[in-house]
Protein backbone atom coordinates (compact mmCIF):
# COMPACT_ATOMS: atom_id res chain seq x y z
CA UNK A 1 0.00 0.00 0.00
CA UNK A 2 3.01 2.11 1.31
CA UNK A 3 4.56 1.41 -1.70
CA UNK A 4 1.76 2.08 -4.16
CA UNK A 5 1.51 5.60 -3.02
CA UNK A 6 5.22 6.47 -3.40
CA UNK A 7 5.09 5.12 -6.63
CA UNK A 8 2.11 7.29 -6.89
CA UNK A 9 3.95 10.61 -6.23
CA UNK A 10 6.87 9.39 -8.07
CA UNK A 11 4.64 9.63 -11.01
CA UNK A 12 3.39 12.88 -10.79
CA UNK A 13 6.97 14.17 -9.53
CA UNK A 14 7.80 12.73 -13.15
CA UNK A 15 5.40 14.07 -14.69
CA UNK A 16 5.55 17.63 -13.34
CA UNK A 17 9.29 17.83 -13.92
CA UNK A 18 8.59 16.19 -18.36
CA UNK A 19 5.63 19.16 -18.56
CA UNK A 20 8.23 21.87 -16.83
CA UNK A 21 11.35 20.51 -19.73
CA UNK A 22 7.79 20.84 -22.15
CA UNK A 23 6.89 24.15 -21.50
CA UNK A 24 10.63 25.42 -21.27
CA UNK A 25 11.28 24.33 -24.40
CA UNK A 26 8.39 26.06 -26.03
CA UNK A 27 8.92 28.41 -24.05
CA UNK A 28 12.78 28.79 -25.33
CA UNK A 29 11.31 27.96 -29.32
CA UNK A 30 8.87 30.32 -29.04
CA UNK A 31 10.96 33.08 -27.89
CA UNK A 32 13.63 32.49 -30.42
CA UNK A 33 11.11 32.74 -33.02
CA UNK A 34 10.50 35.88 -31.97
CA UNK A 35 13.75 37.41 -31.49
CA UNK A 36 14.55 35.99 -35.37
CA UNK A 37 11.20 37.49 -36.78
CA UNK A 38 12.46 41.06 -34.86
CA UNK A 39 16.00 40.41 -36.34
CA UNK A 40 14.36 39.64 -39.47
CA UNK A 41 11.87 42.67 -39.35
CA UNK A 42 14.88 45.06 -38.37
CA UNK A 43 16.56 43.70 -41.56
CA UNK A 44 13.91 44.44 -43.85
CA UNK A 45 13.55 47.63 -42.43
CA UNK A 46 17.33 48.51 -42.91
CA UNK A 47 17.13 47.09 -46.67
CA UNK A 48 13.75 48.50 -47.71
CA UNK A 49 15.39 51.90 -46.25
CA UNK A 50 18.94 51.11 -48.17
CA UNK A 51 16.70 50.33 -51.37
CA UNK A 52 14.60 53.48 -51.68
CA UNK A 53 17.88 55.44 -50.50
CA UNK A 54 19.54 53.78 -53.09
CA UNK A 55 16.66 54.69 -55.85
CA UNK A 56 16.38 58.12 -54.36
CA UNK A 57 20.38 58.69 -55.10
CA UNK A 58 20.85 57.11 -58.70
CA UNK A 59 18.21 59.04 -59.87
CA UNK A 60 19.41 62.02 -58.35
CA UNK A 61 22.70 61.35 -60.14
CA UNK A 62 21.49 60.33 -63.79
CA UNK A 63 18.42 63.29 -63.41
CA UNK A 64 21.85 65.77 -63.05
CA UNK A 65 24.06 64.40 -65.18
CA UNK A 66 21.04 64.50 -68.24
CA UNK A 67 20.12 68.00 -66.84
CA UNK A 68 23.64 69.49 -66.63
CA UNK A 69 25.82 67.91 -69.13
CA UNK A 70 23.74 66.50 -71.88
CA UNK A 71 21.16 69.48 -72.06
CA UNK A 72 24.31 71.81 -72.42
CA UNK A 73 25.98 69.44 -74.50
CA UNK A 74 22.57 69.94 -76.89
CA UNK A 75 22.13 73.33 -76.08
CA UNK A 76 25.77 73.69 -77.72
CA UNK A 77 25.07 71.39 -80.37
CA UNK A 78 21.65 73.90 -81.28
CA UNK A 79 23.84 76.97 -81.57
CA UNK A 80 26.72 74.96 -84.16
CA UNK A 81 23.35 74.37 -86.14
CA UNK A 82 22.22 77.98 -86.14
CA UNK A 83 25.41 79.03 -87.27
CA UNK A 84 25.49 76.46 -89.62
CA UNK A 85 21.97 77.51 -90.73
CA UNK A 86 22.43 81.25 -90.75
CA UNK A 87 25.35 81.22 -93.06
CA UNK A 88 23.92 78.10 -95.40
CA UNK A 89 23.01 79.93 -98.66
CA UNK A 90 22.11 76.49 -100.40
CA UNK A 91 17.98 76.65 -99.71
CA UNK A 92 18.09 72.69 -99.26
CA UNK A 93 20.58 72.75 -97.24
CA UNK A 94 19.13 75.53 -95.18
CA UNK A 95 16.10 73.23 -94.71
CA UNK A 96 17.76 70.32 -93.37
CA UNK A 97 19.61 72.60 -90.95
CA UNK A 98 16.61 73.64 -90.02
CA UNK A 99 15.21 70.14 -89.48
CA UNK A 100 18.18 69.23 -87.58
CA UNK A 101 17.80 72.36 -84.96
CA UNK A 102 13.84 70.66 -84.65
CA UNK A 103 14.93 67.47 -83.52
CA UNK A 104 17.59 69.18 -81.53
CA UNK A 105 14.63 71.07 -79.69
CA UNK A 106 12.83 68.13 -79.54
CA UNK A 107 15.70 66.08 -78.15
CA UNK A 108 16.20 68.87 -75.49
CA UNK A 109 12.69 68.34 -74.34
CA UNK A 110 12.63 65.36 -74.40
CA UNK A 111 15.81 65.05 -72.04
CA UNK A 112 14.79 67.52 -69.65
CA UNK A 113 11.30 65.69 -69.53
CA UNK A 114 13.01 62.78 -68.24
CA UNK A 115 15.51 64.43 -66.10
CA UNK A 116 12.61 65.96 -64.22
CA UNK A 117 10.36 63.21 -63.95
CA UNK A 118 13.71 61.29 -62.31
CA UNK A 119 14.23 63.79 -59.91
CA UNK A 120 12.30 67.57 -59.90
CA UNK A 121 15.10 70.07 -59.90
CA UNK A 122 14.08 72.05 -57.32
CA UNK A 123 13.15 69.62 -54.93
CA UNK A 124 16.17 69.96 -52.64
CA UNK A 125 16.54 74.03 -53.70
CA UNK A 126 12.68 75.01 -53.17
CA UNK A 127 11.50 72.33 -51.22
CA UNK A 128 8.20 69.88 -51.77
CA UNK A 129 5.46 72.20 -51.88
CA UNK A 130 7.06 74.54 -54.93
CA UNK A 131 7.56 71.27 -56.58
CA UNK A 132 4.49 69.30 -56.52
CA UNK A 133 3.12 72.99 -58.22
CA UNK A 134 5.23 73.28 -60.46
CA UNK A 135 4.13 68.90 -60.50
CA UNK A 136 0.66 69.83 -61.55
CA UNK A 137 1.50 72.62 -63.56
CA UNK A 138 3.46 70.13 -66.11
CA UNK A 139 0.71 67.63 -65.99
CA UNK A 140 -1.70 70.25 -66.63
CA UNK A 141 -0.06 70.96 -69.72
CA UNK A 142 0.80 67.57 -70.95
CA UNK A 143 -2.24 66.18 -70.15
CA UNK A 144 -5.93 67.33 -70.19
CA UNK A 145 -6.87 67.54 -67.07
CA UNK A 146 -8.32 70.37 -64.29
CA UNK A 147 -5.84 70.31 -60.93
CA UNK A 148 -7.09 72.45 -57.88
CA UNK A 149 -4.39 73.09 -55.32
CA UNK A 150 -5.28 73.90 -51.76
CA UNK A 151 -2.18 74.61 -49.73
CA UNK A 152 -2.93 75.54 -46.05
CA UNK A 153 0.57 74.96 -45.27
CA UNK A 154 3.59 75.84 -47.48
CA UNK A 155 6.71 75.79 -45.13
CA UNK A 156 7.20 72.18 -44.13
CA UNK A 157 10.32 71.16 -42.07
CA UNK A 158 10.51 67.96 -44.48
CA UNK A 159 14.27 66.68 -44.97
CA UNK A 160 14.93 66.60 -49.12
CA UNK A 161 14.46 62.44 -48.48
CA UNK A 162 11.16 62.66 -46.97
CA UNK A 163 10.16 65.24 -49.64
CA UNK A 164 11.27 62.93 -52.61
CA UNK A 165 9.54 59.89 -50.87
CA UNK A 166 6.28 61.66 -50.60
CA UNK A 167 6.88 63.39 -53.99
CA UNK A 168 6.59 60.26 -55.63
CA UNK A 169 3.81 58.80 -53.64
CA UNK A 170 1.82 61.55 -55.04
CA UNK A 171 3.21 61.43 -58.55
CA UNK A 172 1.95 57.37 -58.34
CA UNK A 173 -1.25 58.31 -57.23
CA UNK A 174 -2.00 60.98 -59.96
CA UNK A 175 -0.18 58.95 -62.50
CA UNK A 176 -2.97 56.16 -61.37
CA UNK A 177 -5.62 58.33 -61.42
CA UNK A 178 -4.89 59.81 -64.96
CA UNK A 179 -3.85 56.91 -66.60
CA UNK A 180 -6.34 54.01 -65.13
CA UNK A 181 -8.76 55.91 -63.16
CA UNK A 182 -9.43 58.15 -66.45
CA UNK A 183 -10.00 61.10 -64.46
CA UNK A 184 -9.67 64.80 -65.68
CA UNK A 185 -10.14 66.45 -62.39
CA UNK A 186 -8.19 66.19 -59.59
CA UNK A 187 -7.93 68.20 -56.01
CA UNK A 188 -4.85 67.93 -53.98
CA UNK A 189 -4.41 70.09 -50.81
CA UNK A 190 -1.85 70.01 -47.51
CA UNK A 191 -3.18 70.47 -43.93
CA UNK A 192 -2.67 70.28 -40.75
CA UNK A 193 -5.27 68.42 -38.74
CA UNK A 194 -4.67 66.92 -35.14
CA UNK A 195 -1.10 67.04 -35.10
CA UNK A 196 -1.10 65.72 -37.98
CA UNK A 197 0.49 66.75 -41.72
CA UNK A 198 -2.14 65.83 -44.16
CA UNK A 199 -1.80 65.03 -47.83
CA UNK A 200 -5.21 64.98 -49.62
CA UNK A 201 -5.97 63.74 -53.14
CA UNK A 202 -9.13 63.17 -54.51
CA UNK A 203 -10.10 62.55 -58.36
CA UNK A 204 -13.67 62.04 -60.16
CA UNK A 205 -12.09 58.75 -62.17
CA UNK A 206 -13.18 55.38 -61.60
CA UNK A 207 -12.88 54.34 -57.86
CA UNK A 208 -10.66 51.67 -56.85
CA UNK A 209 -9.44 50.43 -53.55
CA UNK A 210 -6.27 51.07 -52.62
CA UNK A 211 -4.77 48.49 -50.42
CA UNK A 212 -6.49 45.62 -52.90
CA UNK A 213 -4.84 46.91 -56.00
CA UNK A 214 -1.46 47.63 -54.31
CA UNK A 215 -1.61 43.72 -53.52
CA UNK A 216 -2.98 42.37 -57.04
CA UNK A 217 -1.16 44.72 -59.23
CA UNK A 218 1.90 43.72 -60.90
CA UNK A 219 3.08 47.20 -61.58
CA UNK A 220 5.57 48.63 -58.92
CA UNK A 221 4.23 51.81 -58.12
CA UNK A 222 1.82 51.27 -56.37
CA UNK A 223 3.06 48.77 -54.30
CA UNK A 224 6.21 50.74 -53.74
CA UNK A 225 3.56 53.41 -52.06
CA UNK A 226 3.60 50.97 -49.07
CA UNK A 227 7.22 50.72 -48.45
CA UNK A 228 7.55 54.67 -49.49
CA UNK A 229 4.68 54.81 -46.23
CA UNK A 230 6.68 52.43 -44.12
CA UNK A 231 10.04 54.29 -44.26
CA UNK A 232 7.87 57.70 -43.98
CA UNK A 233 6.09 56.71 -40.69
CA UNK A 234 3.13 57.66 -42.37
CA UNK A 235 -0.11 56.34 -42.81
CA UNK A 236 -2.46 56.08 -45.92
CA UNK A 237 -6.01 55.82 -45.85
CA UNK A 238 -8.46 56.02 -48.26
CA UNK A 239 -11.58 57.84 -47.29
CA UNK A 240 -15.31 56.56 -48.78
CA UNK A 241 -16.44 59.33 -51.47
CA UNK A 242 -19.58 59.31 -54.09
CA UNK A 243 -17.77 59.47 -56.93
CA UNK A 244 -14.07 58.98 -57.81
CA UNK A 245 -11.38 58.59 -54.82
CA UNK A 246 -10.17 60.15 -51.72
CA UNK A 247 -6.73 59.54 -50.38
CA UNK A 248 -4.95 60.50 -47.06
CA UNK A 249 -1.33 60.39 -46.48
CA UNK A 250 -0.97 61.38 -42.78
CA UNK A 251 2.27 62.35 -41.15
CA UNK A 252 2.98 63.09 -37.78
CA UNK A 253 3.79 66.97 -37.16
CA UNK A 254 5.87 66.11 -34.07
CA UNK A 255 8.21 64.23 -36.36
CA UNK A 256 9.25 67.88 -38.15
CA UNK A 257 9.35 70.02 -35.08
CA UNK B 1 29.79 97.52 -81.15
CA UNK B 2 28.16 95.91 -77.74
CA UNK B 3 30.59 94.54 -75.49
CA UNK B 4 28.78 91.02 -73.75
CA UNK B 5 29.83 88.69 -71.53
CA UNK B 6 29.07 85.40 -70.94
CA UNK B 7 28.85 83.53 -68.35
CA UNK B 8 27.93 79.60 -67.89
CA UNK B 9 29.99 76.96 -66.07
CA UNK B 10 29.31 74.77 -69.35
CA UNK B 11 32.27 75.15 -71.20
CA UNK B 12 30.88 73.88 -74.71
CA UNK B 13 28.04 75.86 -74.82
CA UNK B 14 29.59 78.42 -73.62
CA UNK B 15 32.57 78.88 -76.38
CA UNK B 16 29.46 77.78 -79.11
CA UNK B 17 27.70 80.87 -78.02
CA UNK B 18 30.02 82.70 -78.20
CA UNK B 19 30.88 81.62 -81.65
CA UNK B 20 27.09 82.59 -82.83
CA UNK B 21 26.92 85.94 -80.82
CA UNK B 22 30.07 87.05 -82.92
CA UNK B 23 28.13 86.20 -86.37
CA UNK B 24 25.39 88.52 -84.53
CA UNK B 25 25.39 92.25 -85.95
CA UNK B 26 27.39 94.77 -84.11
CA UNK B 27 27.98 92.72 -81.29
CA UNK B 28 31.00 91.30 -79.90
CA UNK B 29 32.15 88.50 -76.78
CA UNK B 30 34.64 90.01 -74.82
CA UNK B 31 33.96 87.98 -71.49
CA UNK B 32 33.54 84.71 -70.84
CA UNK B 33 33.77 83.59 -67.56
CA UNK B 34 32.90 79.92 -65.85
CA UNK B 35 31.20 81.25 -62.54
CA UNK B 36 30.49 84.69 -61.04
CA UNK B 37 33.87 85.09 -59.27
CA UNK B 38 35.70 84.86 -62.58
CA UNK B 39 33.35 87.26 -64.28
CA UNK B 40 33.82 89.83 -61.50
CA UNK B 41 37.78 89.21 -61.97
CA UNK B 42 37.44 90.08 -65.72
CA UNK B 43 35.39 92.76 -65.02
CA UNK B 44 38.38 94.52 -63.31
CA UNK B 45 39.68 95.75 -66.23
CA UNK B 46 36.84 95.06 -69.55
CA UNK B 47 33.82 96.94 -69.25
CA UNK B 48 30.95 95.24 -71.08
CA UNK B 49 27.60 96.26 -72.19
CA UNK B 50 25.56 93.24 -71.49
CA UNK B 51 25.83 90.06 -69.63
CA UNK B 52 24.28 87.07 -70.24
CA UNK B 53 24.25 84.93 -66.55
CA UNK B 54 23.33 81.33 -65.97
CA UNK B 55 22.00 80.71 -62.75
CA UNK B 56 23.11 77.36 -61.84
CA UNK B 57 27.28 77.09 -61.19
CA UNK B 58 29.84 76.27 -58.97
CA UNK B 59 31.16 78.58 -56.78
CA UNK B 60 29.40 81.26 -57.11
CA UNK B 61 25.56 81.26 -58.68
CA UNK B 62 24.11 83.35 -61.08
CA UNK B 63 22.01 84.83 -58.06
CA UNK B 64 24.68 86.47 -55.92
CA UNK B 65 26.50 87.40 -58.50
CA UNK B 66 23.73 89.14 -60.64
CA UNK B 67 23.44 91.08 -56.62
CA UNK B 68 27.05 91.78 -56.97
CA UNK B 69 27.01 92.92 -60.64
CA UNK B 70 24.33 95.39 -60.16
CA UNK B 71 26.30 97.01 -56.92
CA UNK B 72 29.48 97.36 -58.92
CA UNK B 73 28.50 98.12 -61.82
CA UNK B 74 24.69 99.32 -62.29
CA UNK B 75 25.08 100.09 -66.15
CA UNK B 76 25.66 96.45 -66.81
CA UNK B 77 22.15 95.06 -68.52
CA UNK B 78 21.90 91.42 -66.98
CA UNK B 79 20.08 88.74 -69.29
CA UNK B 80 19.41 85.67 -67.09
CA UNK B 81 20.02 82.63 -69.60
CA UNK B 82 18.86 79.31 -67.83
CA UNK B 83 17.29 76.01 -68.63
CA UNK B 84 14.79 76.38 -65.50
CA UNK B 85 11.58 78.11 -66.68
CA UNK B 86 9.45 77.20 -63.55
CA UNK B 87 7.29 79.53 -61.10
CA UNK B 88 9.59 79.82 -58.43
CA UNK B 89 12.64 80.28 -59.98
CA UNK B 90 11.53 83.39 -62.23
CA UNK B 91 9.97 84.62 -58.85
CA UNK B 92 13.67 84.59 -57.49
CA UNK B 93 14.83 86.40 -60.46
CA UNK B 94 12.11 88.71 -60.53
CA UNK B 95 13.39 89.93 -57.21
CA UNK B 96 17.25 90.69 -58.56
CA UNK B 97 15.38 93.53 -60.60
CA UNK B 98 17.63 92.34 -63.88
CA UNK B 99 16.42 93.05 -66.79
CA UNK B 100 15.65 89.95 -68.65
CA UNK B 101 14.86 86.24 -68.73
CA UNK B 102 15.77 83.64 -71.43
CA UNK B 103 15.21 80.00 -71.57
CA UNK B 104 17.81 78.26 -72.99
CA UNK B 105 15.02 75.95 -75.30
CA UNK B 106 14.46 78.99 -77.04
CA UNK B 107 15.62 79.16 -80.89
CA UNK B 108 19.16 80.65 -80.68
CA UNK B 109 18.60 83.06 -83.10
CA UNK B 110 15.95 84.90 -81.14
CA UNK B 111 18.92 85.89 -78.65
CA UNK B 112 19.91 88.48 -81.02
CA UNK B 113 16.43 90.45 -80.70
CA UNK B 114 17.04 89.73 -76.68
CA UNK B 115 20.18 91.47 -76.46
CA UNK B 116 18.86 94.43 -78.41
CA UNK B 117 16.15 94.85 -76.23
CA UNK B 118 17.89 95.08 -73.78
CA UNK B 119 20.12 97.80 -75.70
CA UNK B 120 17.56 99.74 -76.31
CA UNK B 121 14.24 99.27 -74.18
CA UNK B 122 16.20 98.15 -70.92
CA UNK B 123 14.39 94.82 -70.72
CA UNK B 124 13.38 91.55 -72.69
CA UNK B 125 10.56 89.09 -71.58
CA UNK B 126 9.92 86.35 -73.14
CA UNK B 127 6.34 86.61 -74.14
CA UNK B 128 5.67 82.55 -73.36
CA UNK B 129 6.61 83.20 -69.94
CA UNK B 130 4.32 85.91 -69.42
CA UNK B 131 1.37 83.18 -67.64
CA UNK B 132 4.36 82.09 -65.14
CA UNK B 133 5.12 85.43 -64.30
CA UNK B 134 1.78 86.36 -63.30
CA UNK B 135 1.44 83.02 -61.42
CA UNK B 136 4.80 84.04 -59.54
CA UNK B 137 4.01 87.25 -59.18
CA UNK B 138 0.34 87.18 -57.75
CA UNK B 139 1.24 84.69 -55.14
CA UNK B 140 0.94 86.40 -52.24
CA UNK B 141 4.08 85.55 -50.50
CA UNK B 142 5.79 87.04 -53.71
CA UNK B 143 7.87 90.25 -52.61
CA UNK B 144 10.49 92.30 -53.97
CA UNK B 145 12.76 92.91 -51.13
CA UNK B 146 13.22 96.96 -51.42
CA UNK B 147 10.27 98.15 -50.07
CA UNK B 148 7.69 101.29 -50.06
CA UNK B 149 7.89 101.81 -53.70
CA UNK B 150 5.96 104.82 -55.05
CA UNK B 151 3.04 103.28 -57.26
CA UNK B 152 1.60 106.74 -58.16
CA UNK B 153 1.17 106.39 -61.79
CA UNK B 154 -0.41 108.62 -64.10
CA UNK B 155 -3.01 107.25 -66.45
CA UNK B 156 -0.85 107.63 -69.21
CA UNK B 157 2.01 105.77 -67.52
CA UNK B 158 0.00 103.09 -66.75
CA UNK B 159 -1.08 102.91 -69.90
CA UNK B 160 2.25 102.49 -71.33
CA UNK B 161 2.98 100.00 -68.25
CA UNK B 162 -0.08 97.57 -69.82
CA UNK B 163 0.87 98.04 -73.53
CA UNK B 164 4.82 96.99 -72.26
CA UNK B 165 3.37 94.39 -70.68
CA UNK B 166 1.33 93.12 -73.71
CA UNK B 167 4.62 92.66 -75.44
CA UNK B 168 4.45 95.79 -77.54
CA UNK B 169 7.54 97.96 -78.43
CA UNK B 170 7.94 101.79 -78.32
CA UNK B 171 6.81 102.28 -81.34
CA UNK B 172 3.88 100.73 -81.63
CA UNK B 173 3.06 101.78 -78.24
CA UNK B 174 3.41 105.46 -79.32
CA UNK B 175 1.01 104.58 -82.14
CA UNK B 176 -1.26 103.06 -79.90
CA UNK B 177 -1.13 106.07 -77.65
CA UNK B 178 -0.95 108.41 -80.65
CA UNK B 179 2.49 110.14 -78.95
CA UNK B 180 5.94 110.19 -80.13
CA UNK B 181 8.15 107.77 -79.22
CA UNK B 182 10.27 110.19 -77.84
CA UNK B 183 7.33 110.62 -75.14
CA UNK B 184 7.16 106.78 -74.47
CA UNK B 185 10.57 107.13 -73.63
CA UNK B 186 10.26 109.87 -71.11
CA UNK B 187 7.52 108.30 -69.40
CA UNK B 188 9.53 104.55 -69.29
CA UNK B 189 12.25 106.67 -67.74
CA UNK B 190 9.66 108.24 -64.97
CA UNK B 191 7.99 104.81 -64.00
CA UNK B 192 11.13 103.42 -63.86
CA UNK B 193 12.31 106.55 -61.46
CA UNK B 194 8.89 106.84 -59.61
CA UNK B 195 8.74 102.76 -58.78
CA UNK B 196 13.27 102.51 -58.08
CA UNK B 197 13.61 99.54 -60.73
CA UNK B 198 15.77 99.47 -62.89
CA UNK B 199 13.92 96.99 -65.06
CA UNK B 200 10.73 97.19 -66.66
CA UNK B 201 10.44 93.78 -65.95
CA UNK B 202 10.57 94.64 -62.29
CA UNK B 203 8.23 97.38 -62.67
CA UNK B 204 5.21 94.77 -64.38
CA UNK B 205 5.70 91.90 -61.99
CA UNK B 206 5.35 95.03 -59.24
CA UNK B 207 2.24 95.82 -60.92
CA UNK B 208 0.98 92.35 -61.22
CA UNK B 209 1.86 91.86 -57.92
CA UNK B 210 -0.09 94.72 -56.57
CA UNK B 211 -3.37 94.28 -58.57
CA UNK B 212 -2.31 98.02 -60.53
CA UNK B 213 -2.65 96.13 -63.69
CA UNK B 214 -5.08 93.30 -64.29
CA UNK B 215 -3.30 89.93 -65.61
CA UNK B 216 -6.70 88.94 -66.97
CA UNK B 217 -6.64 91.26 -70.14
CA UNK B 218 -2.59 90.32 -70.76
CA UNK B 219 -3.26 86.78 -70.74
CA UNK B 220 -5.76 86.86 -73.22
CA UNK B 221 -4.07 89.19 -75.44
CA UNK B 222 -0.96 86.66 -75.35
CA UNK B 223 -3.37 83.54 -75.98
CA UNK B 224 -4.59 85.18 -78.97
CA UNK B 225 -1.25 86.00 -80.20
Amino acid sequence: MENETGLKIFFWIVTAIMLFCVITVLLVVVLHNRRIFKIKQKESEALLKAVLEAEQRERKRIAKDLHDDISGDLNALQNLVTILYDKQQDSYNKEILYEASSVLSNTLENVQNISYNLMPPMLESYGLISTLKSYFERIKKLHNVEIIQDYQKEDLNISSSDAYELYRTIQELTTNMMKHGMSDKIAFSVFCKNNKLVFEICDNGSSFDFYKSSKTTTGMGLKNIASRMLDLKANLIQLPAKKGNKIQILIDVKQYN
Amino acid sequence: MLKIAITDDHTLFRKTLALLIRDFKDMEVVVEASNGVELLEKLETMPVDILLLDLQMPVMNGFETAQKVKEKYPDIKILILTLMNDVDTIANVLQLDVHGFFTKNTPPNELQQAIWNLEDDGFHIEQSLQPLMIEATTNPKFNLSKTSRNSDFTEAELNIIEYTAQGLKAKEIADNLNISNRTVEVHKQNILKKNGFDSMMTVIAYCYHHKIIKTGDILSKINKD
